[in-house]
Order: C-alpha cells, then sequence, then structure tokens
C-alpha cells in the first residue's frame, strides 16, 4: 500500500485485515462452493460500525469518507469478494443512498437496523431490458390515494433474496427522466423475490429479481420529490464505482500475493519456479499495475472526499482496475499451473469473481463511454 | 465456420459429420453435463461408432485411415459444441498413437480396435505433484521383477480417471533422468491399481481428472509399451500430435464465442454511422482466428507429409489458446446480460480455455520451446 494513510486509516487497517482473516476468508470458499450466504459477517460488520461507513454517527453511523470506504472494500475484498460486494450493496447503494437523500423522518427510520446490521439493505435500477441503459427502466409507479403501486421486475439484485428493504427506481412519469425512489421493506403487500440467480463468480453473493405486482408503497416511503431522481442516482452510480474499484484491488492483491508465494514455494527442473524469467516478468508486471490502479482508485476517491463530483475519474478508476483484476487472476492461475485450475485453490475463485468487476457498476464500455464523453464534449 | 472448404476436397465430409453429430449429440445436454461434472459415455461410443474416434488408425484396426488434415478439422468443429468433449477424443487418440507407434503386434491387435470403436476410453498418465512442466522429472517407481513391473507411488490430474478401460502411464525403472522412464499399458481392474481423489475443477468440468494410484501393482512385461527406458520417448511423440489438439480445440472455442456473440452485436451497432467499438474488437479477433487457422493449414498438411516442425506446433498452441482466452472472455463481458443461454455458453468456453493455457506443455513452455527452435535455425 504506497497510499499514504492517516493514523486512524491505519488503525482501520488493520481492523479490516483482522476481521478479514477471521470471518471472510474461512467462509469464502464454502459459499462460494454452496452459493451460501455469510450472514455472521454482517453482524460483526455492525459491530465494528463497517454498515454505516459513511452515515453520520446519529444514526449509528462512523462518519468516514469514500477513502476508508474503499479501504473497506479492498481489504475485505482481499479475502472474500463475494462478502465484499453484498457489504457494498448495503453500505453504499442502500445505506449511503438513503443517507445522502432520503428525509430526516426516513433516516431515523430505517438507518439504525441498517447500520447496526439487523437488517439488510438492497438496491434495485436493472431490469431484464434496463441495463446499461438505466433509464430506460419500465417499473411503473402509480399514486393512488396515499400510497404508490409499483408493477415491474428487477433483475440482477444483489442481496435480493436476503434482504430487509430495497432503495428502488421506478417511472412516475412519461419522460425519459420521471424516475422516483421508493423505500421498499420486502413485507409489503404486492412485492416478492423471484428466481435466485447461479452465476460464475461472486456466488457468496446472493442475487435474484424482485418482481413488483402492485407493491402497495406508502406516500411517504418516496425519496426525495417526484421525477426527481436522476440525479440522486447519478451521484451514487459515483461512489459506488469509485468504492466497487477496491473490491478489483482486493482480487488483484490476493493474487498477487497467492502466486508470488507459490512461485517461490514450486520447484520444476530443479530451479524455483521465482528463478524463471517468465514468471519474475508476470509477477512484476502485476504488482505495477496494481499499484497504478491503487494510485488512480485511492486518488479518485480522495478527490470525491474534497467534494469533486466529476464522474469520469471513478469511471476511469472502475475501468482500469477492473480489467487488472481480471488479468492478474487469470496470470495467478497461470502461474500455479495444473494447481492453479483446481477448486482446492483460491485463485481460479478468485478469477471468476473478478470476471463481475468488469460488469456490475457499469460496464467497461459504459466506463469509456462516460470517459469519451466528457473528453470529446458529446451527448447522446 | 467452415476451415477452408475449398481446400480441403473430400476430407470435408468428415467435418462436416463431426459437426452434424455434435451438434445432435454433444450439444443437447452439454449445459447440463457440465453443471452436473457429468462425462457423457454413451456420446463417446457413438462418436467412435461413427469413425471420428479412431478416423487416425489404419482400417485393420478398425479405424478410418484418414489423414491428420482431416482430423483436426473435424476435432475443431467437436470443441465448437464442446471443447472438454474434443479434449477427451484427443487425449485417446495420445494413447492410440502411441500405441500404433511403439506397440508390438499383440498390442496393436488386442487394444486398438477396442479404442477406435469408441469401445475403449484411454487416458495418458505422466504429471506428478512435483513433475507439471519438468515431466521428466516424474518419480512413480517401477521395479523390474519377475515376467514384469511392479509400480508403486501416485500420479495425478489424469484426464479420464476412472472412466478410462486403458492407462498409458510412465514410471521410473532407472534414476536416468529421460532414459530411466518406461511406458506401461495399464487395464483399468489390474489388481494394485486404483482411481484416488478426483479433482474439482474451473472447467472441462463434463470430463474427469483424478488421481491414480499404484501399490505394487503388477504389469506383466506384455504390457510394457516400446522397450524399457524408452518411455519418455513415446511421451515425447504424442507431444506435437497433442500440442495441435489441444490448438484446435483453442480455434473452435474462439470460433464459437464469435459466432455467439457476432450477431447479436451486430444488430446493436449504430444503424447511421455503423460504428460500433465491439464489433471493431471482433473483427480485429476474426482476422486472427483466420490467421491462425491458415498456419494450422500449413502446420497438418507438413505433419501429413512427414515434415512436422516443432515450432509450429509450439507456435500454434501458444496462439490459438491465448486467443481462446481473449475472445471468449470479451464475448461473456459484452454479451447482454438477458441473453441466458448464451451465458452459459460463454461461461463455459471461458472456464474451458483456461485449461488450454495450462495443458500439454503451460504456454510459457511453447515459449521455451520455439525459442529454442529459434537458436537451432541460426
Ligand atoms: C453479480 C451482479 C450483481 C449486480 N447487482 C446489482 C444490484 O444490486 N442492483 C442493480 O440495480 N443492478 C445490479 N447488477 C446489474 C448491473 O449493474 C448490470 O448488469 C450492468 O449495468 C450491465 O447491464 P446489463 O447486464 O443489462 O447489460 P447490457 O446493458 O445489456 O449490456 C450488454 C453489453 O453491451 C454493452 N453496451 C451497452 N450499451 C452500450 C453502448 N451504448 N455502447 C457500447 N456498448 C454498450 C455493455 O457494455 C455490455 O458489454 C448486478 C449485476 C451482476 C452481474
Ligand atoms: C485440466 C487439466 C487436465 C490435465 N490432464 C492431464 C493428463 O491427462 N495427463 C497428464 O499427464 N497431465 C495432465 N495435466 C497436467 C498438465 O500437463 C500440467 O498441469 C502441466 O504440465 C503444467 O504442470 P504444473 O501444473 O505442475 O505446473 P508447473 O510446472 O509447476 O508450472 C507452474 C508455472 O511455472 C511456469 N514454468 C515452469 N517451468 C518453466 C520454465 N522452465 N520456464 C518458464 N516458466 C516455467 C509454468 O509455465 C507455469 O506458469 C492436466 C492438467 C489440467 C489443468
Amino acid at each position: 500500500m504506497l497510499f499514504n494513510l492517516t493514523e486512524e486509516q491505519k488503525l482501520l487497517t488493520k481492523t479490516l485485515t483482522d476481521f478479514s482473516k477471521n470471518t471472510l476468508a474461512t467462509q469464502a470458499s464454502e459459499i462460494d462452493e454452496n452459493e451460501g450466504f455469510n450472514q455472521k459477517a454482517f453482524k460483526e460488520m455492525g459491530q465494528l460500525g463497517l454498515l454505516g461507513i459513511t452515515a453520520k454517527e446519529e444514526y449509528g453511523g462512523s462518519a468516514l469518507g469514500c477513502i476508508e470506504a474503499t479501504l473497506a472494500m479492498e481489504k475485505m475484498g482481499e479475502a472474500c469478494a463475494s462478502t465484499t460486494l453484498s457489504y457494498l450493496a448495503h453500505s453504499i447503494l442502500c445505506v449511503n443512498n438513503l443517507h445522502e437523500n432520503a428525509s430526516e423522518a426516513q433516516k431515523k427510520k430505517y438507518l439504525p437496523a441498517l447500520i447496526s446490521g439487523e437488517k439488510l439493505g438492497g438496491m434495485g435500477m436493472t431490469e431484464p431490458s434496463a441495463g446499461s441503459d438505466a433509464l430506460g427502466l419500465q417499473t411503473k409507479a402509480v399514486k393512488k390515494g396515499n400510497k404508490y403501486l409499483l408493477t415491474g421486475t428487477k433483475t440482477f439484485i444483489t442481496n435480493g433474496p436476503f434482504a430487509d428493504l430495497f432503495v428502488l427506481y421506478a417511472r412516475t412519469g412519461s419522460g425519459k427522466k420521471d424516475i422516483s425512489t421508493f423505500i421498499i421493506e420486502k413485507d409489503f403487500p404486492g412485492f416478492k423475490v423471484g428466481k435466485r440467480l447461479h452465476k460464475l463468480g461472486m456466488r457468496g453473493s446472493p442475487t435474484s429479481e424482485l418482481i413488483l405486482e402492485n407493491c402497495e408503497v406508502p406516500e411517504e416511503n418516496l425519496v426525495g420529490k417526484e421525477n426527481g431522481s436522476v440525479s440522486h442516482m447519478m451521484k451514487n452510480l459515483n461512489i459506488e464505482r469509485i468504492t466497487i474499484s477496491g473490491i478489483s484491488l482486493g482480487i488483484a492483491s490476493s493474487s498477487l500475493n497467492y502466486a508470488s508465494q507459490y512461485a517461490k514455494d514450486r520447484n520444476q527442473f530443479g530451479k524455483s519456479l521465482s528463478s524463471f524469467q517468465m514468471v519474475q516478468e508476470r509477477i512484476a508486471e502485476m504488482s505495477t499495475q496494481l499499484e497504478a490502479g491503487r494510485a488512480l482508485t485511492y486518488l479518485a476517491a480522495e478527490s470525491y472526499d474534497k467534494g469533486d463530483r466529476d464522474m469520469t475519474l471513478g469511471a476511469r478508476a472502475k475501468l482500469f482496475t477492473a480489467q487488472m483484476a481480471t488479468k492478474a487472476a487469470l496470470d495467478a492461475i497461470q502461474i500455479l499451473g495444473g494447481y492453479g485450475y483446481m477448486k482446492e485453490y483460491p485463485v481460479e475463485r478468485y478469477m471468476r469473481d473478478a470476471k463481475l468487476m468488469e460488469i456490475g457498476a457499469g460496464t467497461n464500455e459504459v466506463m469509456r463511454i462516460i470517459i469519451a464523453k466528457k473528453l470529446l464534449e458529446f451527448k447522446d | 465456420m467452415e476451415f477452408f472448404p475449398e481446400l480441403m476436397g473430400e476430407i470435408l465430409s468428415r467435418s462436416l459429420q463431426a459437426r452434424e453429430l455434435s451438434e445432435k449429440l454433444i450439444r443437447p445436454t452439454i449445459a447440463k453435463d457440465d453443471e452436473t461434472s457429468r462425462f457423457p459415455r454413451e456420446i463417446f461410443e457413438s462418436f467412435g461408432k461413427a469413425g471420428i474416434v479412431g478416423q487416425l488408425l489404419p482400417k485393420e484396426f478398425s479405424g478410418s485411415g484418414d489423414s491428420f488434415s482431416s482430423y483436426y478439422p473435424s476435432i475443431d468443429e467437436v470443441a465448437q459444441a464442446s471443447v472438454c468433449f474434443a479434449v477427451v477424443i484427443g487425449v485417446t487418440n495420445l494413447v492410440m498413437g502411441g500405441i500404433l507407434k511403439y506397440g508390438n503386434p499383440e498390442q496393436k491387435k488386442n487394444y486398438l480396435p477396442k479404442l477406435a470403436q469408441g469401445e475403449w476410453l484411454g487416458a495418458f498418465s505422466l504429471s506428478e505433484p512435483n513433475a507439471g512442466s519438468d515431466a521428466s522429472g516424474l518419480s512413480l517407481q517401477a521395479r523390474k521383477v519377475d515376467k514384469g513391473y511392479r509400480l508403486t507411488g501416485t500420479k495425478c490430474w489424469c484426464s479420464n480417471a476412472g472412466y478410462a478401460d486403458l492407462y498409458l502411464v510412465m514410471g521410473r525403472t532407472s534414476p536416468d533422468k529421460k532414459k530411466g522412464i518406461t511406458s506401461f499399458l495399464v487395464k483399468k481392474d489390474t489388481p494394485g491399481f486404483k482411481v484416488g481423489k478426483h479433482e474439482h475443477k474451473l472447467g472441462l468440468k463434463s470430463s474427469s481428472l483424478g488421481e491414480l494410484i499404484f501399490e505394487d501393482c503388477f504389469v506383466p512385461d506384455a504390457d510394457v509399451l516400446g522397450k524399457e527406458g524408452q518411455g519418455f520417448e513415446v511421451a515425447l511423440s504424442q507431444l506435437e500430435s497433442g500440442r495441435i489438439g489441444i490448438a484446435t480445440c483453442g480455434l473452435g472455442a474462439a470460433t464459437r464465442s464469435l459466432d455467439v456473440i457476432f450477431p447479436i452485436r451486430a444488430k446493436m451497432k449504430d444503424p447511421e454511422t455503423g460504428s460500433d467499438g465491439v464489433l471493431d474488437s471482433l473483427s480485429e479477433y476474426y482476422a486472427r482466428l483466420l490467421a491462425l487457422k491458415s498456419l494450422m493449414h500449413t502446420t497438418i498438411q507438413l505433419k501429413d507429409a512427414g515434415k512436422s516442425k516443432a515450432v509450429l506446433a509450439s507456435s500454434l498452441k501458444l496462439l490459438a489458446t491465448d486467443l481462446a482466452m481473449e475472445v471468449s472472455s470479451f464475448a461473456l463481458g459484452n454479451l447482454p446480460l438477458e441473453k441466458q443461454a448464451e451465458r452459459i455458453e460463454l461461461e463455459r468456453i471461458f472456464r474451458d480455455s483456461k485449461a488450454l493455457q495450462i495443458v500439454e506443455g503451460t504456454n510459457q513452455i511453447q515459449k521455451v520451446v520455439i525459442a529454442r527452435e529459434m537458436e537451432k535455425q541460426k
């Protein structure tokens, strides 16, 4: 870690490292294999103050910034990317989102339980035919009396099967940007969790569809103004992309560490693998890319904390680290040779998990579009 | 996509047959077989009966007497449906190839027809926990006794373990690193021989991979393949065919990935400008694929003419498997998520492709070979 950390951040890193080692690493392979979910970890995160990392203390939060949230993702991501993804969905997509955009009454009502670990949260934006084109979402919310009735299907929702409540986007008017945000509790009439999805990687982070059939949402659960959600959707995507880059860093860092140790331990042709230049080259390359990714990511996090809301820095960090993580994990498998291909070793899981980083929170292509749009000054 | 039909003449019919059979037999169950790690033995038998497994063997051993120019493109077709299944056919061919070249008349008569017809499945076991890239560092002990040898030790990562009927196994008969290795043909029910743990792996899941355990296992002299001390030569004799085989699987994987992703992305391009970054990349992958198919064509023509070159097989293996990895990864990342069936298939190709960069000599080892060959040319 080359980035200059404050004393407090160093302390946090230590806490995270211990937690990851004792609570995440021990379960990582099992929840990957069985598509499980490390619920115990969430309880502990609550006690450690991680679940409301960016939220104010009055709601039980830790009042830290984007740098610390990213640090949490990196350190936890080193041990178990799946649980970290679920953590991101909870702490950033749900808690941070409400913290930034919800009313005082909503925050008082919902945040404390989410932050203590009593309740689990998620966020529902994506739909079967609205992924990259998030503004194309079709779930409708119609006002009836003092309620909204929501109808539609969300998909790829992290924590879907286990979450108690969701921050959910729905269409409230006919214009492209007429989108509003709602807080949905899982017990609301007309809400149900759809099929659980089976995935290549991040298998220990449950993903499902959400189905809304005239789901009754009290009007006080509308977040912000009607038709006013596009701006906070974008704002939250920005911090999501910076912090999720932390998970990529974690995966890449574990890939590098595992492969380096292995190369030192294994002999072929009477020599250590670490003596082969081709192996040395890969390791050197991996570590250079990793440190470059770290520098960019924490630069983006620092700018965010200083109030810069330009989306392109986060997009660059996300794009670079996602590609870097997949490459690092593939290289780690290659350095382990046949062993790397076996489930007994963790690197094949790193690789399956890393691939998601190129898709979730906006695909590589979408990141490039965001960056190019800014530089080339075009609109779509 | 066809190999180069204009250049193939009559032998094209073998590829077409392989394609048809793969579409009909493999494709319907491959997703399920991959998910449940099931090896479809009955499909292998059908490929045997159809003459695809044993096509390289002469007719007298129930083969089809085909050329390499016919064999590899047909394996490419199989790989387009299942990389894993193509690898299984390839492994059985390594065993048949070894027996054809080094076997005595009895061995050929007893074993080749059964393997060629798909009645028997073959396995090739060289690797050990401490002898992977450094294959001649193997230590499975083979002690000479009256009328045969006694084998003791453990082999690892043997493809087809548990399903195979005949195992070609390399053991150590003397300390000399390369000349102290001998090849044995071990039948599945031989006392003292058993299959150890089965590996769970990232890909190639519809075939098995396991440990072989030998506990004072007696193998009669009649089942030594070649002479004592000739075992590493036997293994090396199949290396070139094996590498071209794995390269073929890589081309099949790349071809299929492109076939899946291209039509989907072509529909998404900007109708006015026709421009699309993803299509640009796909065009480049297609260009690389064509170049490799033509390198493949040259390589197998030379092989049929008895003028093989190690540098060609290694170059092909390196480039084709790297291409498979890149294209499948790219295709997967650029697939709209609602395309579920395509997603399952591309994920499988992506996981399978990674194995291709490791087996038959890792891609780093191919570079070592290429450098050595370049040096020789100077
Ligand atoms: C494990 C996992 C967890 C997730 N968790 C959540 C969650 O908790 N909440 C949530 O709301 N969503 C979640 N998602 C959804 C995720 O954000 C979307 O998958 C992502 O935005 C991409 O959308 P899509 O899958 O529909 O792909 P598509 O939009 O269909 O894109 C398919 C391909 O087309 C490319 N493409 C699309 N548009 C363009 C364009 N204009 N130019 C060039 N290329 C383009 C994309 O880059 C991609 O390669 C999750 C996804 C996964 C896989
Ligand atoms: C799916 C699968 C199926 C297999 N099936 C079979 C089978 O049927 N029969 C069989 O006998 N074996 C089989 N194998 C084993 C395979 O042949 C070995 O995995 C392979 O030879 C590599 O050996 P290793 O895994 O021990 O890696 P190592 O030899 O330990 O290599 C580790 C890393 O070091 C690098 N390296 C090693 N030596 C050098 C060098 N001199 N210069 C530069 N880099 C070097 C390698 O490239 C690799 O990146 C299979 C393996 C897999 C994954």
